[in-house]
């Protein structure tokens, strides 16, 4: 219980850090997604299920933060822990060209999901082709960083976890 | 090592469900009825990187804030007391510049008087009569012994006030020359007449022992005689204000009243010896 709870914070964290931080070391208008490579580092590291629910819960928060057609990351996000989760446990998410593949592969996927449904459905898109590739790419980049860094916190949280359910 | 997640449904079915509920969402069309919720979520959440934003500007300006405080704060304390000293001062200012101008006077009296003087302050008076005695800050570890002359300054010269009855090791008695238990030697200083001045407990001395005959008038100004050896002789006493009728008596009395307000009275001197 302790567990979910604090993958909850992380979560929570992780889209505060998307929608209020991640604009401060924007470049051109493209921000590193950082929900997305939670995602994927879960997906890869509990499996499917877990990545899928985590995602489609990431994806519905993102929505309600983004100017993108409702229902958008819900939907990518979901596909992209499926896919990660399948994964799991045959790939190992510490190796660098692991996190820079999936990670390019999900951002290009998000992108041409948000300009397809964009273009559908609305007629302005939720952002422009570029910003959307110079996004994929700034994720890409710093995906060692972000994954560093959830493996890190996810080290502690299972310690922590392990500690409280013995108590 | 990764952790066991208990998963009681297959991923692929979790999938499609979670994906249906995705495509449902978007086929909803709730972009424009999420607006609302986005709004309420963006309110809740807003504050943080604002709080975040301000944190960081008030930081800055924070230890300023504080030691401009302390600093105003010190300034007020400071101030405060400034103006409690100087409304003390105030209150205190005509009081000393009344006692600096007696000072002044009793400064050029004592350089220019013939006699070897010690100052004294009167710390209390008689609280029957003031008319009686007084009690003044030196005692006998200051010189000070029963008998000797007290004098004042009165209009620049010398007068009378009594001389010392009790001396304590800080403080003294004084016993006035208009107390009863007074008589002092004293002369008619332009008839050359000698008499007594005794003390009648009231402002007023009585100058008995002058012949019948005397040419004691009103307006005639008594000294001491300086007989008896406690008075010197020449100090001013008072003026004749009254010539009493001999009658059946052998002596011609006077009344003699002084100008001194002995209420009044702040410094006196005592009189150790004459100069030489």
């Amino acid at each position: 219980m302790i567990f979910f709870l604090l993958i909850i914070l992380t979560l929570l964290l992780s889209l505060i850090a998307q929608v209020f931080a991640m604009s401060w070391i924007s470049v051109a208008g493209a921000a590193p997604q950082v929900l997305m490579a939670s995602v994927l580092y879960f997906s890869l590291r509990y499996g499917a299920a877990f990545g899928e629910v985590y995602g489609f819960f990431c994806g519905l928060l993102a929505d309600l933060f983004t100017a993108s057609v409702f229902g958008t990351n819900c939907f990518v996000f979901t596909v992209c822990g499926y896919a990660a989760g399948t994964y799991c446990k045959k790939l190992d998410e510490r190796r660098l060209e692991v996190q820079v593949i999936l990670v390019l592969l999900a951002s290009l996927f998000q992108a041409g999901t948000g300009l397809l449904l964009g273009a559908l459905l609305t007629a302005r898109g939720a952002a422009g082709p570029a910003t959307l590739a110079a996004g994929a790419l700034y994720t890409t980049v710093l995906s060692p960083v972000l994954f560093a860094a959830y493996s890190y916190w996810t080290g502690k949280v299972e310690k922590w976890a392990g500690k409280v359910s013995r108590i | 090592m990764a952790r066991k997640i208990p998963n009681s449904t297959t991923p692929a079915v979790l999938f499609i469900l979670l994906i249906g509920a995705s495509i449902l969402l978007i086929s909803l069309d709730l972009t424009q009825r999420a607006r609302s919720l986005k709004t309420f979520i963006r309110y809740v959440f807003a504050p943080t990187p604002a709080a975040a934003l301000q944190l960081l500007e008030r930081g800055s300006e924070l230890g300023e804030n504080m030691e401009r405080t302390v600093h105003m704060r010190e300034e007020n304390r400071a101030l405060k007391e400034q103006l409690v000293r100087l409304s003390y001062l105030e209150g205190k200012y005509p009081l000393v510049m009344e006692e600096n101008e007696r000072l002044r006077q009793a400064a050029g009296f004592g350089r220019s008087s013939n006699y070897d003087l010690v100052p004294a302050r009167v710390i209390a008076h008689d609280t029957v009569n003031f008319f009686r005695s007084f009690t003044i800050d030196k005692g006998a570890g200051d010189g000070m012994a029963p008998e000797l002359p007290v004098i004042a300054l009165q209009d620049g010269r010398e007068a009378l006030v009594g001389r010392i009855a009790d001396a304590g090791p800080r403080a003294s008695q004084v016993l006035l020359v208009t107390d009863e238990m007074s008589a002092v030697p004293a002369r008619v200083l332009h008839i050359g007449e000698n008499g007594v001045a005794q003390g009648r407990n009231e402002k007023d001395l009585l100058l008995d022992y002058l012949l019948s005959d005397s040419r004691v008038k009103i307006g005639d100004e008594v000294v001491t005689s300086g007989i008896g050896e406690v008075f010197p002789a020449g100090i001013f006493i008072g003026l004749v204000t009254e010539v009493k009728p001999v009658g059946r008596d052998l002596f011609r009395r006077a009344v003699v009243k002084s100008n001194m307000n002995i209420t009044k009275l702040n410094e006196v001197y005592i009189i150790r010896k004459a100069r030489e």
